[in-house]
């Protein structure tokens, strides 16, 4: 017998795959959006704020989303081939590792171009709460807070899709007014999300509880998936 | 290869429905099975736990000697087909057979795409522009060429013309020949596809009424025809299964083995002995507590 040819590694890769694919989709209106609103809103006399500012908020959402969309697009799809509940539970957080970091990078690397070429077209851009131009250290920090915001997003979207396959739309709705919660408590251990209405905590506690609560995530979706029902 | 299968005690709620009864069977390797049922019998339900797709709570399934359940060798090795949602699934044909050596390692692409020539599905169209007997095809097409060790057809057919029909029956038995594998096949369309079966299972109300091999159901089924009252006294101590008058004339279906002693002395009575079909078997046995 042939080796296991779905393990999480080839899982992760297929998916990784076509959500980049989407990603590139997303980031693509997200640039023209932008360049459209700075071209009328920056002059010499006002400023604008940069692309990760500006799209900050919708690329949580989009991460949300596509975490719902897990469920339905890709796990019947991936069982119909024969693959094993865990190894796309370990595929998916991998993939979903990669995307967070991807959607990060690219985002970042954007601004800095768009700032670089800023001068040219007469733009004027500056960074407003998330400001990772002024140090490599304020950078690294805005960059793990950016990507950790982004995977939370997608486990939490993961979770309520899962919770509506697996449980029906009773204990879904109830999925998603936890998931507002969640998202309440990711806005104060990450104050740079759209959800930060709250006054933030110092870095030292906030990081050992974004930890706790991503493996809380994955604890949560690993759960639902374990000997969930395939629907045919 | 093939798989065996071993299922004991096997029960399943549905809320406060029991849909399985604890079944108990064992499928041999390598043999086409017949899983034959009425409509809500259980077939579907227990084909789902077979594939893995549910976990057992209630009795055990072994297969190939293993607990088939998030068994990553096992579950490789097994494909489920059943008429699917299309709706939202734009991808081209082409691109899907492609696909499939990604998940199935003992895949055949040129079998595949020769098979979907065969079945005239057309390679450029996206699955959600198949018509339903094209996608249900396209089903087939994908099992038969993965050659999976266990390969689960439900009802896989649906929608699909005679000729179609004739195809996938003849490639079941060409395939068979050339990589033999278990397969499952649950239909009531029995009539047409009962030369295929190397074995029969009858399920009824979520039990099990019977497994037999072809020719032993074949030996067990018989029709005795002649005058009312010989038929009547030679069938008092069978299972009588169907009866019909014409006239003076009486036809009735037993179901049970009738040494060549009994035969023998039914033809004295000058009664008439015929074979029974497993269709026929199937229809009048799974009818039992319903009008006739």
């Amino acid at each position: 017998m042939s080796s296991i040819i779905l393990s999480p590694k080839k899982i992760a890769r297929l998916l990784f795959m076509e959500q980049v694919k989407w990603t590139m989709w997303f980031l693509s209106f997200m640039f023209v959006i932008y360049i459209v609103v700075v071209s009328f809103a920056s002059g010499p006399h006002s400023s604008f704020i940069d692309l990760t500012n500006f799209s900050n908020g919708s690329s949580g959402i989009y991460m949300l989303v596509i975490g719902i969309l897990t469920t339905s697009s890709f796990f019947y799809y991936y069982m119909q081939q024969g693959a094993a509940r865990k190894n796309f539970f370990l595929g998916t957080i991998i993939s979903s590792v990669l995307i967070a970091i991807t959607i990060t990078v690219i985002l970042i690397l954007l601004t800095f171009i768009l700032q670089f070429i800023s001068g040219w077209v007469g733009w004027n851009i500056h960074g407003q709460e998330v400001d990772f131009t002024s140090s490599f250290s304020a950078f690294i920090y805005i960059f793990v807070k950016l990507a950790l915001m982004h995977l939370i997003y997608f486990l939490i979207g993961w979770m309520i899709g899962l919770t509506f396959y697996r449980l029906g739309w009773l204990y879904g709705l109830l999925s998603i007014a936890c998931s507002i919660i969640l998202l309440t408590i990711t806005g104060i251990l990450i104050d740079i999300t759209h959800f930060s209405f709250f006054t933030s905590l110092p870095a030292f506690i906030a990081t050992p509880l974004t930890i706790v609560l991503i493996v809380l995530l994955f604890g949560v979706n690993y759960r639902l998936i374990k000997d969930v029902t395939v629907k045919i | 290869m093939s798989y065996s299968i071993e299922v004991s005690d096997l029960t399943v709620y549905y809320k406060n429905f029991k849909a399985l009864d604890q079944l108990n069977f064992k499928l041999s390797p390598g043999k086409v099975h017949g899983i034959l049922g009425r409509n809500g019998a259980g077939k579907t339900t227990l084909l789902m736990y077979l594939a893995s797709f549910h976990k057992a709570k209630h009795g055990t399934i072994v297969i190939d000697g293993e607990d088939p359940f998030e068994n990553e060798r096992i579950i490789q090795g097994t494909s489920f087909i059943y008429e699917k949602d299309n709706t939202y699934h734009y991808d081209k044909i082409d691109k899907i057979i492609k696909s499939i050596h990604y998940f199935r390692p003992h895949f055949d692409e040129a079998y595949a795409r020769d098979l979907a020539k065969r079945f005239k599905i057309p390679m450029k169209k996206s699955v959600d522009q198949l018509s339903r007997g094209q996608s249900s095809a396209l089903q087939i097409t994908i099992g038969l060429a993965s050659r999976t060790p266990l390969t689960i057809f439900d009802e896989a057919y649906l929608g699909m013309d005679a000729p179609a029909r004739e195809l996938f029956y003849k490639e079941i038995l060409l395939e068979q020949e050339r990589y033999p594998r278990t397969i499952l096949f649950s239909t009531h369309l029995v009539s047409e596809m009962e030369y295929l079966f190397d074995e029969v299972l009858i399920i009824d109300n979520g039990k099990v009424l019977l497994q037999e091999t072809n020719e032993q159901l074949l030996e067990k089924g018989h029709s005795i025809t002649g005058p009312k009252e010989n038929v009547e006294a030679f069938t008092k101590t069978l299972k009588v299964i169907h009866e019909e008058m014409l006239g003076r004339t009486k036809s009735v279906m037993v179901y049970g083995h009738l040494p060549e002693q009994e035969q023998r002395k039914a033809v004295e009575l000058g009664l008439e002995i015929g074979t029974l079909s497993i269709n026929n078997l199937f229809i009048h046995l799974t009818r039992e507590g319903e009008e006739a």
